[in-house]
């Protein structure tokens, strides 16, 4: 047997073990995962805004926020301008005294914009908004009931995509979904790797352990979610609490946006790579960061294989090409197609089918749409090109990571 | 209260490792089945073979006017086992678990070989007009480069079979298989390299060709 079956057969293992467990958890809580939680105390809630340069937007988001069916009492929503060029800081002000506004005298980032509003907050739960996203007038009631569970430090929601007008925006809304669904699946084994900065809450105390956001990491919200995990709190999602927030639509701004995540990612995984495997923290030892971990590493073989068996094809298209123009023959004949089914096609049959329902589980389980035959284009795209340019956004990460001294967002 | 449901761990492992298995034994049961084709496929080629044999024995004793139909068949079953050819090709391609064909080729080698022995006595005998077009291949893992002129080549001597049609038989022969026979013609005509094809058994050109440059030998 050729050694890149073993390194292919490998990979379907991969594939299938991630795919079942997925599944398994599904099958399991399939019962509880739009369960509604209504809470029976509400606490004073402390909302951050942070802004650099989102006048188009803050207006819609503070509204958003007020909107809120949470008692209005409990609500304090801080907003910060951070010293936006723009006018954010005009747009905030429109909304008087129902906020509180703070003008930073210089850019902080948005780590420590939110560090320094955190310590004027009241609320003893702080939810962190986007100024690009705007939260259902639910949504932070249905989940500050899960701060009722003993030991819960962070709640995070459903993040889906605003619009959806380019077949970029369409991509990233299946993506998001099946995101949300999959952080519900996670759950249930203590798995929520990161609180989206769309909309997430967290126990005052829990977020200003060891300063509060790390200002040095561009992805606060992967960092905020580790750190919390390894003080031993837990975090939960509710997925019928929904954020809608503005998606990249070009492949430049998407691009971007990936290269911050995953360079946060492994700014990370690099802080906390003491805790693999270590049963002190719970499944951040024992699952979050090895699973971060393998699969970093994993997708980088994988883009190996690719690269080793696409240059291997296109040297030998090179030759075949070059030796059928010499002998004055065909380029391509019938014998040159294979028909012949083997172990790889069964797997792959069975991966593809598998793929589809773990699309239409988290269609349905999250935003409630049953696919059809007119969702195949955009769900094979999805599959096959959208997903597959991972590992090169994987890679031009690890280059900046490797060349870049300070990160910016 | 949730509790982390770490038996979904365990689950997911077991899962994995009996789909898996099941994957890889019908994979495996595909392959062994393609195989046994090709050995029943081969059971008949050599039903075919006798046959071919026993006619050409028998008109070279008994009934020397039939000569014409004599090398009808033979030509008829040197189709028979250039298709055959082609196909164990296939079929070894696609695949993963069973990936050398070694026994089939060697037999399959083998056969050629005996019906060359038997298609040249009859050439003589009845003075047929067909040439022979011997194809001299690397089977066991040819470098890229050898393979894509070996490609190529098949392409070629394919289209020069189409247009020569019954004047020649093509003698496709992997020279690197370990036969004794193989390596006899190999010595006789100087082969060396890969692809090399051999026409009317004295002229060689190794590595790639046109259609025409060997139609002009003909």
């Amino acid at each position: 047997m050729e050694f890149m079956t073993f390194v292919y057969l490998f990979f379907i293992l991969t594939s299938l073990y991630l795919t079942f467990l997925v599944l398994i958890l599904h099958y399991k809580n399939r019962g509880s995962l739009r369960e509604v939680r209504e809470p029976t105390v509400f606490p004073k809630i402390s909302v951050l805004i942070p802004a650099w340069n989102e006048g188009e937007t803050i207006g819609n988001t503070i509204q958003a926020v007020l909107d809120s069916d949470y008692p209005r009492d409990k609500l304090e929503v801080i907003v910060v301008n951070d010293k936006s060029s723009d006018n954010t800081l005009e747009e905030m002000k429109k909304f008087g005294d129902k906020i509180r506004v703070v003008d930073n005298e210089v850019n902080l980032g948005k780590s420590g914009s939110l560090n320094k509003i955190a310590k004027m907050a009241k609320g003893e739960i702080i939810a962190v908004v986007d100024a690009d996203s705007y939260p259902n007038k639910e949504s932070i009631r249905q989940m500050i009931a899960y701060f009722e569970e003993e030991g819960v430090g962070a709640v995070t929601s459903a993040i889906l995509v605003k619009g959806g007008k380019t077949r970029l925006e369409r991509l990233q809304a299946v993506e998001y979904t099946i995101i949300a669904w999959n952080r519900k699946l996670l759950q249930f084994i203590e798995g929520i790797y990161v609180t989206p900065g769309p909309l997430s809450m967290y126990r005052k105390e829990a977020m200003l352990l060891d300063g509060g956001f790390d200002t040095k990491n561009i992805t606060e919200d992967i960092e905020m979610t580790w750190k919390i995990l390894k003080h031993r709190y837990k975090v939960r999602i509710d997925l019928n609490s929904k954020v809608y927030c503005s998606s990249p639509n070009t492949i430049k701004t998407w691009w971007k946006q990936r290269l911050r995540w995953n360079l946060g990612g492994m700014q990370t995984m690099i802080k906390y790579r003491r805790l693999i495997f270590n049963p002190r923290y719970g499944m951040m030892g024992l699952f979050v960061v090895p699973f971060f971990i393998t699969t970093f590493f994993l997708s980088l073989v994988g883009l190996g294989v690719f690269f080793y068996v696409l240059l291997k094809k296109v040297f030998q298209s090179y030759l075949m090409t070059k030796y059928a123009y010499i002998s004055s023959s065909s380029f391509l004949s019938v014998d040159t197609l294979n028909l012949n089914a083997n172990v790889f096609a069964l797997f792959a049959t069975l991966l593809i089918f598998l793929g589809i329902l773990y699309l239409a589980l988290s269609q349905k389980y999250v935003i409630d749409r049953k696919i059809g035959v007119k969702d195949i284009p955009l769900f094979a795209l999805y599959l096959l090109i959208y997903l597959s340019l991972y590992p090169f956004v994987l890679v031009h990460s690890i280059w900046r990571f490797l060349v870049t001294k300070k990160f910016e967002w | 209260m949730v509790k982390a449901q770490k038996d979904v761990f365990w689950k997911a492992l077991l899962l994995t490792v009996v789909v898996f298995l099941i994957g890889v034994f019908f994979g495996y049961l595909l392959e062994e089945n393609r195989v046994s084709k090709i050995e029943d496929n081969f059971d008949l080629l050599i039903i075919d073979w006798d046959d071919a044999e026993s006619q050409s024995s028998y008109y070279q004793i008994l009934d020397e006017d039939f000569c014409e139909e004599a090398v009808v068949q033979n030509l008829k079953f040197g189709d028979e086992i250039y298709a055959k050819g082609l196909k164990l090709e296939e079929y070894e391609a696609a695949n993963r678990f069973l990936d050398r064909l070694d026994i089939e080729k060697k037999k399959y080698n083998l056969l050629k070989i005996k019906f060359f022995i038997n298609s040249k006595i009859i050439k003589e005998k009845c003075n047929a007009d067909y040439e022979y077009l011997f194809y001299f291949y690397s089977d066991i893992d040819p470098p890229t480069d050898v393979k894509e002129k070996q490609r190529a080549m098949s392409r070629v001597l394919m289209d020069v079979k189409f247009e020569l049609g019954d004047e020649i038989i093509l003698m496709p022969l992997a020279a690197d298989m370990d036969l004794g026979v193989v390596n006899i013609l190999l010595d006789k005509y100087g082969v060396t390299e890969f692809p090399s094809i051999v026409i009317k058994e004295s002229v060689r050109l190794d590595g790639v060709h046109t259609q025409e440059e060997i139609l002009e030998f003909f």
